[in-house]
């Protein structure tokens, strides 16, 4: 027995000793061969092809990098690149929201990229649109490089097929502002529908594909739904409490006669299949619903979801008339402070942002403006026809608010849970208030 | 020594237990799960209980603030909210486990046909990942969901299970309790095990099928039942996933807050907020609100609990 203790307390004892020294063993295997980029993005359905397509192209230029590519859905990426921040375990380069500069303490997780902009002699103003340029910038230094184009975030899409079938002229009849867009959608709920059954719907303000419409309004309006310093709700304000009130009105003229609030409900299990922002796009795409409100991301997914839809995009139809889309903040590429290869990385950075042949194909590719202003002079764009003419005119329409971005992910679930709480016969106000509290408390959070 | 016979005794070694001394050879053998079980069970609950008291951030560290975190907590009207929709949750969830689990069990333990296949297909749903029933029992649920259109057909309109606020948790219950298969189990294992002769002798004695049932069955199982109670205690507690997938508009803890539960509030504030040391704080008190529970159930259990045959 004594010599079974022995022999167990030894191998636990060398298991102790000959694991560190075996990790140490493959960190040195890693560095002798070549060089391994860990790449982390949020890119998935159509668009892996792209990611591939471009990890392959910059291989063919740099045939000695290898890559470990880990694709993360968006609305978990950012736990994962705070997480992964704060145990310094980030990869070498990763996507990020530039409105997550907050939570990312960049001066201590992030290669700060001012000495490789001007060593390879990059001017970010001169090359990149406006707010793109703007948004790489933190506390006057740059620590990402923006991937898409967060200029046109707040587009109106709209159906032309279904405007003519309910006897409007899609481009005269496009809603210039609120009062236009209230009448058109009265018309065309009420010509294409039977009555008392919802089969199309104009428009449901509690639906988002991407920024929710409630901001992309009341910013419209004048109305900031966060304080300067993006440390204050302003959910709460007249002005915002306004464009909720509008909503909530426009939801009880057009669809009062089809059970308002539950009818949209309803509509939304029948005809959608699910109750997200994505639905709404799925809905567009079935000739459903005649408009939406969201980025020019989204061009691509109604194009190859339903090629023969006649899309028109406007900008949006404002209270105070046209206005365009809000930027502020957008999908970007950052490099890790810890990163152990950060020249190779920051060359596959350049060449996932600001590198025409790289980021602007990926652009093009899926018809959404560049971050890279001269690739948005491509004809492939100019053959969107005016599409393309009205979407770079929501673009330079701009309102950015100078408030940091107000974090959609944690907005967006309260506002879509609006019609469940007026169908429970809360007033829109006091939602609003209790929505504004609890935006506060994710504040308080968040800048603690 | 009659502490290491204690010991010995309780981990099954009963004939022919070690010499004096030779103890030290049984934890020498236990030690990898002695360390494991300190690394990684008790080290993670001393570390969260030590956050708690820290304004501690993922990125940036941390630094000591007393006990003001356990003020911010308790002033937080979401902190009292998620208790309340937890608990009633739990006040829904665990009779309806225990009356479902135990008929079906008491209907699979008399003498019908294809006894094993009904087992197998009220065990199924058991062995189902939650998210799978959940994300099938939202479709059931919808407006125009597989219920409602039940309820059309005779004439009547369905609720909107999904996004009335005083339905909502109902409504996770429903769907939690169709994996009953586990409680099922431990049920049928325990009425299997109630001899016959009991109610052989009830029979004689001219007891209904109800009184033997309360006086012989229940009594008998009651062991069983206190297991599955405590198991469905701390499962209630920690419930968490309904809450993010059911409501209407995917909107977690919705509508109108209705389904916030505690752990989801508790997950909020670590990995939205990144509010690590009132996150920490939660699960402290949720680790105290446990215990103390459970300990109370168990001490309650020694007047309805019979161990003895």
């Amino acid at each position: 027995m004594q010599k079974a203790i022995k022999i167990l307390v030894l191998t636990i004892l060398s298991l102790f000793i000959v694991m560190p020294l075996s990790a140490g063993g493959q960190k040195e295997a890693k560095e002798e061969g070549p060089v391994k980029l860990s790449f982390w993005h949020l890119w998935g359905g159509s668009r892996t092809p792209l990611i591939k397509k471009l990890i392959n192209d910059f291989k063919a230029d740099h045939p000695n990098v290898e890559f470990e590519v880990t694709f993360t859905p968006p609305n978990e990426l950012q736990k994962k690149v705070v997480q992964a921040a704060g145990t310094g375990t980030l990869p070498d380069v990763f996507g990020m929201h530039t409105g997550w500069y907050v939570n990312l303490l960049p001066g201590s997780t992030l290669l700060e990229l001012d000495s490789y902009l001007s060593k390879d002699s990059i001017n970010l103003k001169k090359i990149l649109v406006a707010a793109d340029a703007e948004r790489s910038y933190y506390e006057g230094h740059v620590y990402s490089l923006p991937n898409v184009c967060a200029g046109a975030q707040g587009l109106f899409f709209y159906n032309k097929g279904l405007m003519r079938k309910a006897g409007l002229d899609p481009d005269k009849d496009a809603p210039k502002n609120w009062d236009d867009f209230v009448k058109i959608s009265k018309i065309l709920v009420e010509k294409l529908n039977t009555p008392g059954k919802l089969d199309v719907i104009a428009w449901d303000p509690n639906q988002m594909a991407g920024q929710p419409a409630l901001i992309v309004f009341s910013y419209g309006a004048g109305y900031p739904t966060v304080s300067d310093n993006g440390k204050t709700s302003q959910l709460d304000t007249p002005g915002v409490l306004a464009t909720a009130e509008k909503f909530d009105q426009y939801i009880k003229d057009i669809y009062g006669s089809y059970g308002g609030y539950r009818g949209i409900l309803e509509w939304n299990s029948r005809v959608a299949g699910a109750d997200t922002g994505a639905a709404q796009v799925k809905a567009f795409i079935k000739e459903k619903q005649v408009f939406y409100v969201s980025g020019s991301w989204t061009i691509g997914q109604v194009k190859s979801g339903n090629p023969d839809l006649d899309l028109g995009i406007i900008p949006v139809p404002g209270f105070k008339g046209q206005q365009g889309g809000i930027a502020k903040n957008g999908w970007s590429y950052a490099i890790s402070k810890n990163s152990k290869h950060k020249d190779m990385a920051w060359e596959f950075l350049k060449f996932i942002t600001i590198d025409p042949a790289g980021n602007g194909e990926f652009c093009k590719a899926q018809r959404r403006p560049s971050p890279i202003a001269a690739v948005n002079d491509d004809p492939v764009y100019a053959a969107m026809g005016d599409m393309w003419t009205n979407l770079v005119a929501a673009m330079n329409m701009d309102i950015v608010p100078v408030a940091p971005d107000i974090n959609q992910d944690i907005l967006k679930p309260w506002l879509r849970d609006i019609p469940a709480r007026r169908i429970a016969g809360e007033s829109i106000d006091a939602i609003m208030k209790d929505i504004s509290k609890q935006y506060q408390g994710y504040l308080n959070d968040i800048y603690q | 020594m009659e502490w290491e016979r204690n010991i010995l005794y309780g981990i099954g070694i009963r004939r022919s237990p070690l010499k004096k001394g030779k103890i030290w050879t049984v934890f020498l053998f236990l030690l990898p799960w002695l360390v494991s079980l300190v690394v990684l069970w008790y080290g993670p609950i001393i570390y969260t209980v030590v956050l708690s008291f820290m304004k501690y951030r993922l990125i940036g560290g941390g630094r000591f603030i007393g006990f003001k975190n356990y003020i911010n907590i308790f002033q937080d009207r979401f902190f009292w909210l998620g208790l309340r929709n937890t608990f009633s949750f739990i006040v829904l969830y665990i009779p309806a486990n225990f009356i479902i689990g135990l008929f079906t069990a008491y209907m699979l333990n008399l003498n019908i046909r294809l006894k094993g296949l009904w087992r197998s297909i009220i065990y199924v749903p058991a062995v189902l990942p939650v998210i799978a029933i959940l994300a099938l029992g939202k479709f059931i649920f919808y407006p125009y969901g597989l219920v409602n259109t039940f309820i059309e057909m005779i004439g009547l309109k369905g609720p909107l299970w999904l996004a009335n606020p005083n339905l909502i948790i109902p409504t996770s219950v429903i769907l939690m309790v169709w994996q009953c298969g586990t409680a099922m189990i431990v049920y049928l294992g325990a009425l299997q095990a109630v001899p016959s002769q009991y109610y052989e002798a009830a029979d004689i004695d001219g007891l209904g099928k109800s009184q033997q049932f309360f006086q012989i069955t229940l009594p008998l199982i009651s062991p069983a039942v206190f297991f599955r109670m405590i198991i469905d205690l701390i499962f209630g507690l920690m419930i968490f996933i309904p809450s993010l997938i059911l409501p209407a508009g995917n909107v977690p803890g919705g509508p109108g807050n209705a389904s916030l539960f505690y752990a989801l509030y508790l997950y909020e504030k670590a990995f939205q907020r990144f509010n690590i040391g009132e996150a920490s704080t939660l699960a402290t008190i949720l680790i105290i609100i446990s215990f103390v529970i459970t300990w109370a159930v168990i001490k309650m259990s020694k007047r309805y609990v019979y161990y003895e045959v």
